[in-house]
């Protein structure tokens, strides 16, 4: 059987298309986006390091908070800024608050409505909305808004966080417990569909998902046989980007291979080295098969996460009740380059800024998730259509299928196509 | 009646629709009875095929978008530019990439903010459900009282609801060196407005206008003369339109047209006589050196000024337009003196009903240009660094920044930069000058 076959797809963060060519038996699927390059890369250069996490945040609104951290660690290390514990530990919460609450919109509008009969949608995304709401008061105290937060400058945030802020927080999270557990709960009785990763190779920042945002680098990355560091100077040969023809944004391979980023390479790479506490880890033991082996059980990887992001931010709130220090500390020596690494949503997200004297940025580079992503999105996808193609599926069903499984990875297209147009 | 909503994203972050998807958005549909019936971030992704409102987010970078706005804009009955990007072309405009929504379809109605904040994408919604008028731009601030904050003086008005505190008019007002407007309370009530809100003729105003021309709200305005002027042509009773060059080269370059297409733009409007005019042409040019005054705005700030101006041989142009004449210009501070003074930017909605395709151009029925080349000064701090204000050769002092090509009644250029549209202006200016000295 020959032919090629496209279509654009909803229920994701921006627009994108898959197409799928049959040739004789050999199946190729292509996953590219369709919204326009925007330059952010660029449009930074020459400004003061200083705005560029204001900037930067821009770069998504659906995963804002990232994008937001990662341009402040690298600014910050290039203005020879060093901030104080507390604020570490604040910034942390905040993007797991961001992480959480991505999460929860994924699992129960874009993701569940691929497995749920119509009406039990209905009633699972009313759940869903009521605790977004929650999640994002709680975002709010500390991190001004949901979209391109604004409560902090480098080094320091502007506005008044104590005790109260922390406790108004913290009850608005408590708030969405029971709920958080009745849709995770859903989540993990899906039976996903079948599906041998082609390459299970799961990347993700060492210590995560329990820490997201370093305090400064060196970051160590893992997977679940290596650990590799990685600073200013080596990032490139260690996440090698190209360009294709047919999509305005990069893909990305790791060691010449595509691998995965996101809560399936978090959690796995935890658990083999020993970062989820007993109880989730019995739980997680029990999935290991399906989330080593299968991109769709990226699903049950959201759901863990949930529940330990949920937890940990809980017990973190906790801690805070004490008086904070949040004052920062100056270096007298600045650096030509700062490197950022965070834990988005989605997965492993870069920022890199090299500055001259004045602090103005000379040279701004970012990859993100969904770019890291994308090869392996395309990988698991053609081998998806093989399977189908062999036992006669209709397209209709291929459609369907391959659609759950993008969703699965819940890739974002705005933060993809950040980039100038390299050719 | 079941309102239908859709949902459009064009080169954007998504970070606006992404706010919207929460409890307090969907219960108020439910409760209005709105329905989607298009919007692919929450799976309502069937062909969009006619909605009440479209909610356009992010600009327009390539032809996909075109595209997708212009298929908006057909099936749709309100278009909303929602978010920074649609409303100004954004982050990513900073790069020229990008252009607002506006520069492709009509909009009626906008929401500011990057993202935008659920309640005034509610307020909105709600008022078009109900049936209820929305003025285009209406008040910032939901909880601040409305109807107090107007400035209007018959000629300059400052609608203080409508303005955004960008401090545009602020900045330029001081750089011409008239420093009327300036930021007034604090907080959530920093307003702009003149001392004490006092009319602006009583602040010092010198009516350059350039306040109007750089509100990117339209929150200062100033009321137009142009009905009133077509009514007088149909009727007969005008004639006659007396054209600036610096006009005639800004209206030709925000119109990608010639400036003898403008001639004859102005002729199909109904102004039998088309005369190309410079104000300088009028002036008696002293024996020695002084300094000429191009228009009432810089006479006012000069004599503010304390530039030891007795000194000074400063020479005034005192125009005086015969009846059945309308002046054409691009200072706004004329309308200040003279009974029928019509700006650049007010003629250009006119000459865009007009298929430009169809211009071939048309010569002016006579020209009078300034007698002999003289420098343009184009600040007071220029003035001021003259040693003891003893000119030695004759200027002409014009207050705009960028001189009269970028006056307080300039028309609208989409999409460039400040300096190229000078640069394009100047070269319009000196085609026309060197075809006609």
């Amino acid at each position: 059987m020959s032919g090629r076959f496209s279509w654009e797809i909803d229920r994701v963060a921006g627009e994108s298309k898959v197409e799928v060519f049959l040739d004789n038996g050999m199946v190729r699927v292509t996953y590219g986006s369709l919204l326009s390059v925007r330059g952010f890369e660029r449009l930074v250069v020459g400004r003061y390091v200083g705005d560029v996490p204001m900037i930067a945040a821009r770069i998504c609104g659906v995963c804002s908070h990232p994008h937001f951290w990662a341009a402040a660690i690298a600014a910050e290390q290039a203005a020879g800024i060093e901030v104080s514990d507390d604020v570490a530990k604040i910034r942390d919460i905040c993007n797991k608050l961001g992480l959480l609450q991505n999460h929860v919109v994924h699992l129960g509008l874009l993701a569940l409505p691929d497995y749920l009969s119509k009406e039990e949608v209905e009633r699972v995304s009313r759940a869903v909305l009521a605790v977004n709401t929650d999640i994002v008061s709680a975002m709010k105290l500390l991190c001004g808004r949901l979209t391109s937060p604004n409560s902090y400058r480098l080094g320091r945030f502007f506005t008044r966080i104590d005790r109260r802020t922390i406790a108004t927080a913290l009850k608005h999270l408590k708030e969405v417990g029971k709920a958080l557990e009745e849709l995770i709960e859903r989540v993990l009785k899906i039976d996903i569909p079948s599906l041998r990763d082609p390459s299970p190779v799961g990347l993700s920042l060492s210590g995560s998902p329990a820490i997201t945002v370093p305090k400064m680098g060196p970051y160590l990355l893992e997977t679940p046989s290596e650990r590799t560091e990685i600073h200013s100077k080596n990032y490139k040969n260690v996440l090698v980007e190209a360009s294709t023809d047919y999509s305005t944004s990069k893909k990305c391979v790791y060691n010449g291979k595509p691998f995965h980023v996101g809560a399936r390479a978090r959690l796995l790479n935890a658990l083999k080295s020993g970062g989820l506490d007993s109880e989730l880890k019995d739980v997680v033991s029990g999935y290991e098969n399906l989330l080593e082996g299968n991109p769709f059980s990226n699903i049950y990887a959201k759901a863990f996460e949930t529940k330990m992001v949920f937890d940990l931010l809980i017990r973190e709130l906790d801690e805070l009740d004490r008086e904070l220090k949040l004052e920062p500390t100056y270096a007298s020596r600045i650096s030509s380059s700062g490197i950022g690494v965070v834990e988005a949503p989605r997965g492993l997200l870069v920022h890199y800024y090299e500055v001259d004297e004045e602090l103005r940025v000379t040279r701004a580079d970012i990859v993100t998730p969904t770019v890291m992503n994308t090869q392996h999105i395309e990988a698991s996808a053609t081998a998806l259509v093989g399977d189908l193609m062999a036992s006669k599926a209709s397209e209709s069903s291929v459609k369907k299928l391959v659609e759950a499984l993008v969703r699965a990875y819940d890739p974002c297209i705005p933060c993809a196509v950040h980039v100038i147009k390299t050719r | 009646m079941v309102l239908k909503l859709a949902v459009v994203a064009l080169s954007g972050c998504d970070g606006c629709q992404y706010n919207l998807v929460t409890d307090e958005f969907f219960s108020f549909l439910k409760r209005r009875g709105i329905e989607i019936s298009y919007w692919p971030l929450v799976g309502a992704s069937k062909e969009f095929e006619a909605s009440d409102v479209t909610l356009v987010e992010g600009s327009v970078i390539s032809e996909r978008d075109v595209e997708v706005l212009k298929k908006a804009r057909e099936r749709s009955k309100y278009l909303v530019a929602m978010g920074t990007c649609a409303l100004l072309g954004g982050v990513q405009g900073g790069l020229g990439l990008s252009k607002p929504v506006g520069s492709y379809v009509s909009v009626d109605h906008y929401v500011r903010g990057c993202p935008v904040t659920i309640s005034e994408v509610v307020d909105l919604l709600d008022k078009i459900a109900l049936g209820r008028r929305w003025r285009l731009g209406e008040s910032r601030f939901e909880y601040v009282e409305r109807g107090a904050g107007v400035i209007n003086d018959g000629l300059l008005l400052l609608d203080q609801d409508k303005c955004i505190v960008c401090g545009r008019c602020i900045d330029v007002c001081a750089r011409v060196g008239a420093k009327v407007l300036n930021y007034t309370y604090r907080g959530i009530n920093t307003l702009i407005s003149t001392p004490y809100g006092e009319p602006f003729g009583k602040s010092g105003c010198v009516y350059c206008g350039l306040c109007a021309a750089y509100c990117p709200v339209g929150a200062i305005s100033y009321k137009s003369n142009m009905e009133k002027v077509i009514s007088e042509v149909s009727k007969g009773s005008i004639s006659e339109i007396l054209v600036e060059p610096e006009a005639l080269a800004a209206l030709a370059e925000s119109e990608n047209i010639t400036p003898l297409q403008v001639v004859e733009g102005l002729k199909i409007l109904g102004f039998r006589r088309v005369v190309v005019f410079d104000p300088l042409s009028q002036v008696e040019l002293p024996r020695g050196n002084a300094i000429l005054l191009r228009s009432p705005a810089e006479r006012e700030l000069l004599q503010r000024a304390s530039l030891g101006s007795e000194k000074m041989n400063i020479v005034d142009i005192d125009l005086k337009i015969p009846p059945g004449t309308v002046y054409l210009t691009q200072c706004f501070s004329w309308r200040f003196k003279l009974p029928r003074v019509i700006t650049s930017r007010e003629i250009q909605l006119a000459l865009r009903r007009l298929n430009y395709a169809t211009l071939r151009g048309d010569r002016p029925d006579e020209v009078f240009l300034s007698k002999r080349g003289v420098r343009r000064v184009s600040s007071l701090e220029e003035l001021r660094a003259i040693p003891g204000g003893r000119v030695s050769e004759t200027l002409v002092f014009e207050l705009c920044p960028g001189g009269c090509l970028l006056g307080g009644g300039q028309p609208v250029s989409d999409g460039k930069k400040l300096s190229k549209i000078l640069e394009d202006r100047k070269n319009k200016l000196q085609e026309l000058l060197t075809a006609w000295t």
